[in-house]
């Protein structure tokens, strides 16, 4: 009798420890009018002599990497100076013979090491490109490459260390369908493993999200697309918080869209995010994928902070800690590149 | 007695109306769809004959095509899987049943901010027999009218006086290919 006493209280305490330790990790967050701020009138065009077709954004160093995901030139990937955005020079040449690119994906930023790692989804590789060659040479070629994984390569990446490389991977699954998955690939092996936490909800096309690494804060961060949701994990792939908007698993046909790009400002969280329709239709009725126009801001607990609407739709974003500037790429200005100046606090 | 009869009658011309409606509705659709059958369709001068890779002025293949039952296809040449899925399938299939005296045209939407894209990166995954006329500016729909959310009826036939006959994409509905053939043979 006594035994079943202590085994009843204890498995109470059991209950209600798993409980409370799921509720810590769960964060719930609504945005607020009283706590937006709008930002349209704060933006500040940055005129290159150069003209960029839609790009992805990076920094490394005192440089801004513009990577044109739709070239209009032979190269497409072109570095400006980040304090004053002038131009400095191009590289990443496009082609099919060595050390050319066929189809530009991702870069992989190795601030330590001076490297970018340049998806080419043609030639099924990762170039390594070093920065110093490509500051002193405008017609380098890559010379060192890695094969990308076939049945299962990063697409969204952070550099961990020099040989560990983690991010968000594409799973093929026949010749039609795809699903996502964290994945660590190790760069002297050119192997790629899944890895870590994954939302047990979020899965099939849902499974689509953003990737943030921050070595520095020891987490990573993603941010879904057709899943209101953001997971925060730490550098051992245990989740750390998931992160619910208010239609977390409303979206059940996926004709809605939510978080884009995700990174770190400050000892802040900045993700762009949409809450509307995956596409619209243009005035020749041909659908386009919606963008975000507006960043919501978290601590690193998760915890909402503010809204800040820039009032214009942008394709892409990166930080600048130094200068605390957020730098984007519009759809809907007459100049693509942009940026604010932010300060969270 | 008499209010629960009332009720059960409102409530009879309630469904009776939106069932109505709903019919109603569901035909003015198909009226709309319809209306492509009354259209007679021009070719823009402002498209041009993209051909190996060169471009000539649409007046070139004009006296090709004039007086010619033709299978007009539209495309839009902003991803590899439009060229491969849509215009290389429909060429391949179309080629199957048209006869020596038929044309088959592919208006290519591509624009202008992304030509360059295209011809470096698209072009060469374009494996047809048909006549591919490029568009920079939705110039042939928007001529004729045609601009639609409905890639169904992107795709149709025009008789010898570019009348349209028959519509639909055989890639989405297999079976009107065989109507597709049925007129082609009449």
């Amino acid at each position: 009798m006594k035994n079943i006493r202590i085994f009843s209280v204890l498995l109470v305490l059991f209950v209600f420890a798993c409980k409370s330790n799921t509720d810590e990790k769960s964060k719930y967050f609504e945005e607020k009018e009283s706590k937006t701020i709008n930002v349209s009138d704060k933006i500040i065009d940055i005129k290159t002599e150069l003209i960029l077709g839609k790009s992805v954004l990076y920094i490394i160093d005192s440089i801004l990497i513009v990577e044109e995901y739709r070239p209009v030139d032979d190269k497409v990937i072109h570095l400006f100076n980040k304090n004053t955005f002038k131009y400095i020079t191009s590289t990443g040449i496009l082609g099919k013979g060595p050390g050319e690119i066929g189809r530009c994906g991702k870069i992989g930023i190795d601030i330590k090491n001076g490297v970018l790692w340049v998806q080419d989804h043609g030639k099924r590789v990762m170039w390594k490109f070093l920065l110093d060659s490509v500051l002193n040479n405008e017609m380098y070629k890559p010379t060192k490459k890695i094969p990308l994984y076939k049945d299962l390569f990063l697409v969204r990446l952070g550099i961990l260390n020099d040989s560990i490389v983690l991010g968000k991977a594409v799973h093929v699954i026949d010749n039609g369908h795809f699903d996502m998955h964290m994945a660590k690939l190790n760069l002297n092996i050119g192997v790629a493993e899944k890895y870590g936490y994954g939302h047990p909800m979020a899965v099939g096309k849902k499974s689509n999200s953003q990737f943030k690494l921050s070595v520095e804060n020891n987490f990573y961060i993603n941010s879904y697309a057709f899943c209101d949701l953001m997971t925060i994990c730490n550098l051992e792939g245990n989740l750390k918080y998931n992160i619910y908007g208010p239609d977390w698993l409303k979206n059940k046909d996926n004709r809605k869209d939510y978080f884009h790009q995700v990174n770190i400002i400050d000892n802040y969280i900045i993700a762009s995010y949409v809450d509307g329709p995956a596409f619209l239709y243009d005035k020749n009725k041909r659908p386009y994928g919606n963008s975000p126009s507006r960043f919501l801001i978290f601590d690193f607990k998760g915890n909402y902070i503010k809204t800040i609407e820039t009032g214009h739709k942008f394709i892409n974003f990166c930080v600048d800690d130094e200068n605390n500037r957020v730098i984007m790429y519009f759809n809907d200005r007459e100049n693509p590149l942009g940026y604010i100046n932010l300060n969270i606090d | 007695m008499r209010n629960r009869v009332l009720y059960i009658f409102l409530i009879f011309i309630v469904i009776n109306i939106s069932s109505c409606n709903f019919e109603q509705r569901e035909c003015s659709n198909e009226n709309a769809n319809d209306t492509l059958l009354t259209k007679t369709v021009i070719f823009p001068n402002s498209l041009l004959q993209l051909e190996a890779n060169k471009f000539k002025k649409v007046d070139s293949i004009k006296t090709a095509i004039d007086g010619k039952i033709k299978i007009i296809s539209i495309i839009d040449g902003n991803c590899r899987k439009c060229i491969i899925n849509q215009l290389n399938s429909l060429d391949s299939i179309f080629n199957n049943i048209l006869y020596n005296d038929n044309k088959l045209i592919f208006i290519l939407n591509v624009n202008k901010s992304d030509s360059a894209f295209f011809m470096r990166n698209f072009s060469s995954a374009i494996n047809a027999k048909g006549i591919i006329l490029w568009d920079n500016y939705y110039n042939f729909e928007r001529e004729n009218k045609l601009l639609t959310s409905n890639i169904n009826l992107r795709t149709f036939m025009v008789n010898s006086e570019n009348k349209i006959i028959l519509y639909g994409n055989p890639i989405f509905h297999p079976k009107l290919i065989g109507r597709y053939q049925e007129y082609l043979e009449k």
